[in-house]
């Protein structure tokens, strides 16, 4: 072990760099302190002496932690990971709020038959005054989550760009309709989440989540960014499969009315969402393949030029 | 002229320093040192977070390599077109801060 790995180790604690990047630092700031003891020796200090000094030429650990995640990150990623996991969060309350609000006993026969259940007063203040959209919630937790690869401004602008396919739909006609006719419209934005692995809207989707993939990656440089949009639509579509297994297992478990579906889940809808995140993941490895064919197709056009 | 006023231009100081050759982080402290006699006291591992933000904006390019042929191996550094191009607009807007400051300035008498 080296004399000065305690001390390097100490600054890259918890600067969330990847564990390549931080064996590139330590191997680059450790020559440094070599250099810089070697240096202190040849001027006449002890063994000792140099060591102290390189140190304290070089910085504290604390300042140095801190400096490596503002100039790497700007924001620290530990932001992002609290405001996703509270996204995660409002999106359990979303959904558990718009099974509770106004629910029912549903009985085969007249629906006047059918016997309602109390809403708490607190679903009903949250009904009133909490956003319920669960894919927002869904979304905003998948971006503030892919929030923590971001190193540049381009990269954070990358991450919102990639809700742009997943909000057409939510715009109004108004503003939504110049982009191509209705029924073309409905087509395609309507597929998310994608379910269908296989349909025409879900097959225009993935084309449209690829092509800003690459989009993206060629714009930052950054194959996990690149992701984001598979990330999103991975999670819009795995989100409501996994609401209604939970839904249904607790309705098994505990047979109390407030946890009963409108369905129970079929294995058809498994078989689905299964194959669903099958093609996504394909896609996925797909796109950064691509990603390394444009990285060295870059190279050799920059060796050339 | 105050240290943290200075630390603002690191990125000035940075590349101005990789324009006159490719160099490595120890000797683009000695070389801050050296260029302002000491005047310029920033911390020496300061310049690597630096290093690497300019890295990841494309201004500057990373590669391993050897002082000599049985050297140690260190991490050069060598600036971009792109990173050229930011040093020149980095002048301009020292160029034009210093004219409109100076319009403010000529007015004080020194004593």
């Amino acid at each position: 072990m080296n004399r000065f790995d305690a001390y390097l180790y100490q600054i890259l604690n918890g600067t969330y760099l990847h564990k390549q990047e931080k064996v590139a630092w330590i191997e680059e700031m450790q020559s440094h302190l070599e250099d810089s003891v070697q240096h202190y020796r040849v001027a006449g200090l002890s063994d000792e002496q140099a060591h102290q000094r390189a140190l304290a030429s070089f910085g504290t650990a604390k300042e140095l932690r801190q400096q490596i995640i503002r100039e790497t990150f700007v924001i620290s990623p530990k932001w992002y990971l609290i405001v996703g996991v509270l996204c995660f969060i409002s999106l359990g309350v979303a959904l558990f709020t718009n099974m509770r609000f106004d629910d029912s006993v549903v009985t085969i026969g007249n629906p006047a038959t059918w016997e309602p259940i109390p809403t708490p007063q607190w679903v009903v203040w949250l009904h009133q005054h909490f956003p319920l959209n669960p894919a927002r919630w869904a979304t905003l937790g998948t971006m503030s989550f892919m929030m923590v690869f971001t190193r540049k401004q381009t990269d954070r602008l990358a991450v919102l760009i990639s809700w742009i396919p997943f909000s057409v739909s939510l715009l109004p006609s108004s503003v939504s309709l110049p982009l191509g006719s209705d029924g073309i419209r409905q087509v395609i934005f309507s597929a998310l989440p994608i379910i269908q692995p296989v349909s025409i809207g879900a097959t225009c989707e993935y084309g449209i989540i690829f092509a800003l993939g690459i989009a993206l990656y060629i714009w930052t440089r950054n194959r996990i960014i690149s992701l984001t949009p598979w990330m999103i639509s991975i999670t819009l579509t795995v989100a409501p499969f996994l609401w209604s297994l939970m839904q249904e297992t607790l309705w098994e478990q505990t047979r109390n009315p407030i946890f009963r579906g409108l369905a129970p889940v079929s294995w058809g809808y498994l078989w689905s969402a299964i194959s669903s995140v099958i093609v996504h993941l394909i896609g996925a490895v797909l796109l950064l393949f691509m990603c390394k064919r444009v990285e060295s197709s870059s190279i050799r056009l920059r060796k050339l030029i | 002229m105050r240290n943290e006023r200075l630390r603002g231009y690191l990125d000035v100081i940075l590349l101005s320093i990789l324009l006159e050759g490719d160099s490595y982080g120890y000797d683009i402290a000695q070389q801050v040192s050296d260029q302002t006699h000491g005047a310029l006291a920033i911390k020496e591992g300061s310049l690597y977070p630096a290093l690497k933000r300019l890295e990841a904006n494309r201004f500057i390019e990373g590669y391993w390599g050897t002082d000599k042929d049985s050297g140690p191996r260190r991490r050069y550094y060598r600036i971009t077109d792109r990173g050229k191009s930011h040093l020149r607009k980095l002048q301009e807007e020292w160029n034009a801060e210093q004219r409109l400051l100076s319009v403010f300035f000529d007015k004080v008498v020194p004593e």
